[in-house]
């Protein structure tokens, strides 16, 4: 519930009160090992902007894979969640390079 | 359509917050351990044994986070060392100003160690950077070998494992190997200390290891 909070304190800091009526889209990156589940902040984000201007928005939620540098092999990999090995040569000396993300991308403004 | 840019992190302000507190501490040469499990797995009894263990030898200061009540500072209190209870009042977690808050009670000049017990939870605390030396994930046997692979990010974010509770190995369903093998699956840097807070095994091993972390 916090991180939704989070979202709509920087909303808020990026459109005047006039226009959170006419936010319409809120793009996320969301990364897979960032602990926290789409499904839940959708549903929290929803209970916060119900009731208030910025009802009409909604998060777009982009998904992004955990990648990992392997410091054995050199070589990038997609790893599944919460395997922490190189799938290439099974060294479990890896870096993550992605897969943490919890970001705001872009909103959405309609004209009207 | 109008679309305004924004890459920004979500939790950045708590990471900013963070890194402030990062910075006091360290100006004040301060060792800071954020203790980190679910519920029940022994955090405070092993603050106690800690605590009783370093009388004496090392400044300590303690910040106690808990949902609803000051049971947790009230124990503390008794080793008559700097305490501060953060009531989150239902938050599931603390956060960097919190912390920010609460060290305006302590005398940081004074202190050499500070010890942060988060509030019982493996899923969120993972996420809030809260300004400390490095987290120490603490489970216990009760609550069998597979916890590192059900909440990994909390595994994979600490620096010390703490497996509490080995006293009670011969009555519970853990395998203790299994369980080291599970957080080094998820975390091989992992440092791993294995305790009882009712025998007071392995309690000298983990304040130990605190004090060498602490330059004197």
């Amino acid at each position: 519930m916090s991180i939704a909070q989070n979202i709509l304190d920087i909303v808020r800091e990026h459109v005047t009160p006039e226009q959170e009526q006419n936010v319409r889209t809120i793009k996320i990156k969301l990364g897979e090992f960032s602990g926290v589940v789409k499904e839940s902040l959708e549903f929290c984000f929803s209970s916060l902007v119900n009731d208030t201007p910025l009802r009409e928005a909604t998060l777009e939620i982009e998904d992004i894979p955990i990648k990992a540098l392997c410091l054995v092999c050199n070589k990038e990999s997609r790893l599944e969640y919460g395997v922490f090995f190189c799938p290439l040569c099974g060294s479990n000396a890896v870096k993550l390079i992605s897969g943490k993300e919890l970001q705001i991308e872009t909103i959405e403004i309609s004209d009207r | 359509m109008n679309v305004i840019t924004i890459e920004r992190k979500v939790l950045e302000k708590n990471d900013e917050i963070a890194q402030q507190n990062r910075l006091l501490l360290s100006q004040n040469g301060i060792f800071v351990l954020n203790l980190v499990s679910s519920p029940g797995s022994g955090k405070t009894s092993i603050l106690e044994k800690t605590l009783e263990y370093l009388e004496g030898k090392i400044p300590v200061a303690v910040i106690e986070g808990d949902v609803q009540t000051d049971i947790d500072a009230q124990r503390i209190a008794v080793y008559k060392i700097p305490v501060v209870q953060i009531v989150t009042r239902g938050g599931c977690h603390l956060d960097a100003q919190l912390i920010k808050d609460a060290l305006k009670n302590i005398p940081l000049s004074k202190t050499k160690l500070l010890i942060i017990e988060n509030v019982g939870n493996l899923v969120c605390p993972a996420n809030y950077d809260l300004g400390e030396t490095m987290k120490v994930v603490v489970v216990s046997t009760t609550e069998g070998d597979d916890k590192p692979l059900k909440y990994p990010a909390m595994f994979r974010n600490s620096s010390v494992l703490i497996i509490n509770k080995i006293d009670l190995v011969p009555y519970v369903n853990c395998n203790l190997e299994q369980l080291e093998r599970n957080a080094l699956q998820i975390n091989p840097q992992l440092k791993i200390f294995k305790t009882s807070c009712t025998t007071k095994d392995g309690i000298s091993d983990w304040t130990e290891w605190i004090l060498a972390q602490i330059p004197r």
